[in-house]
């Protein structure tokens, strides 16, 4: 299984620009809440069409402006999951279901050989889906008697009961608070899991994403970044809109002095990055900024590794000011004694005491930890 | 201010319906040929001024449809008519409902009562 998305679509104040392979699994879309997520999905379910481009899914080409193919959503075979769930509120979730089935879920419910489907097929089928998604004894009720996390998984097996290729998960857990979400959010990962069927996930939250996504793209401003793996994305985004939206808290715009030395006037530092032999490594000709994770910072020097010094950078601290969050300590300081701005320095409150940020003189970031943003 | 354009509007409705009776009384004295005639005008008068009833209150019934429910039904692969059957005018029924009972209600205040009152004139 594998999605090729590459379209463009002129918006208001813009134009979506959106690119991505995904090679299978969960693939996720960071980005903000300005609707462009929700767009760039509408438009792989066929609900919105872009002005170019191409998408294709497997063999299947659903959309593509060259060769004039764009397929109507009812053929695409993508399960679409709405934020609210859009469950038919005068229906109740066995009509629910029981709709998907006999719409794009026909396949499921078909039997062999037969030109017609048999009722007490199809009633069993709901049943099953009910039992599987955790609704028994919810069949007769409609969606306005249901929680929103019933809601949302009604909507969710009323999707699976349309026999999709692909799913799309448009904010699926903005309606839900916090426990309830991740409820939903580990039973839906392990049935998609399960099934082995592809998924697209856009949202907003960070721990969503990180949860669910195989591999992520971040997108701001209407424009795709490039695909990373999960880990990599989170650890060392790749722009400044990435790392936005990953919230690296320390970005510094920077100059490029010539190609191996970048200066952050806001800082006061110059950066120059060497490889293991010690040669100076050249920095992107197009580096914009200069990122540092808010928990990257030490307050000594990390211990030597191999015998061998790890490389830092050392910045001084002003005018410390020590705040709390439900989950970190945090120090903010001026880097400059006369400048203006701050970065921030966070450490987790497991196992770590309050901090005397008088005590704090001065902190270290591992070289390597030190993101380059284009 | 309400309560005044609720009287207003109830008198004015009363002073209209007064008006056609002396008309139906007129009918009745002309040819049967002019009656029919007057006959088709009232009930194509009637539907005139009740079909923007029922057009606007079941734009207004479809308005409110939810949008998403419409674009779930065509992504889980439902057809046009199962879609307009199933999930928009279950929707807009109430809206469609309102204005069917309008419509009747104005049409019978049209044509029944100035029939009723014109009969009890006659009798008289």
């Amino acid at each position: 299984m594998s999605l090729e998305v590459r379209i463009r679509k002129k918006i208001k104040g813009g134009v979506l620009d959106v690119s991505f392979h995904s090679p299978g699994g969960t693939f996720a879309l960071l980005g903000e809440k300005d609707g462009i997520l929700s767009l760039t999905l509408r438009c792989i379910a066929g609900i919105e069409t872009p002005d170019e481009g191409r998408i294709a899914l497997d063999d299947t080409v659903l959309f593509d402006s060259l060769a004039g193919i764009n397929l109507p959503p009812a053929k695409r075979r993508v399960g679409y999951l709405f934020p609210g769930g859009a469950l038919f509120p005068t229906l109740t979730i066995e009509q629910n279901i029981r709709l998907a089935l006999l719409g794009g879920g026909i396949g499921l419910v078909q039997e062999e050989g037969a030109k017609q489907v048999r009722p007490a097929v199809v009633d069993t089928k709901v049943q099953e889906f009910l039992r599987e998604y955790h609704l028994d004894g919810l069949g007769g009720n409609y969606p306005k008697d249901l929680s929103l996390i019933q809601q949302q998984q009604a909507a969710f097996a009323r999707m699976m009961a349309g026999n999709p290729r692909l799913i799309l998960l448009d904010d699926p857990f903005g309606a839900l608070d916090g426990y309830r979400k991740a409820e939903v959010l580990h039973e839906m990962q392990g049935i998609v899991e399960g099934k082995g069927i592809q998924a697209v996930l856009a949202s907003t939250d960070l721990d969503e994403v990180y949860a669910m996504g195989d591999s992520i793209a971040a997108i701001r401003g209407g424009k795709s970044e490039p695909m990373q793996g999960k880990e990599e994305f989170f650890a060392h985004p790749g722009t400044v809109q990435a790392a936005i939206l990953v919230g690296v808290r320390n970005i510094g715009e920077a100059r490029l002095l010539d190609p191996y030395h970048a200066l952050v006037p806001a800082w006061g530092t110059l950066f120059c990055f060497r490889n293991d032999k010690g040669e100076p490594v050249k920095l992107p000709a197009d580096l914009k900024a200069i990122g540092i994770h808010a928990g990257d910072f030490m307050t000594a020097q990390p211990p030597k590794e191999d015998g061998q010094k790890v490389p830092t950078y050392k910045f001084p601290v002003y005018r410390p000011v020590y705040g709390e969050t439900r989950t970190e300590r945090e120090v903010r300081f001026c880097p400059c004694r006369k400048g203006e701005e701050t970065m921030v320095m966070s450490m987790p409150k497991a196992g770590t005491s309050p901090v005397d940020p008088a005590s704090v003189q001065r902190v270290y970031v591992r070289t390597d930890r030190i993101l380059r943003l284009t | 201010m309400i309560a005044a354009a609720l009287v207003m509007a109830i008198v004015v409705t009363i002073a209209a319906r007064l008006l056609l009776v002396p008309l139906a009384l007129l009918v009745n004295k002309a040819p049967r040929w002019f009656s029919l005639l007057v006959d088709i005008l009232f009930v194509a008068g009637a539907i005139l001024v009740s079909a923007p009833i029922v057009y606007v209150l079941t734009a207004a019934g479809l308005r409110r449809v939810n949008r998403e429910t419409v674009l779930a039904a065509q992504t889980l692969g439902m057809k046009g008519g199962v879609i307009r059957r199933k999930v928009i005018l279950p929707q807009a029924r109430g809206w469609i409902r309102a204005g069917l009972i309008l419509c009747f209600l104005r049409a019978f205040l049209d044509s029944v009562v100035v029939q009723m009152v014109y009969f009890f004139m006659i009798l008289r």
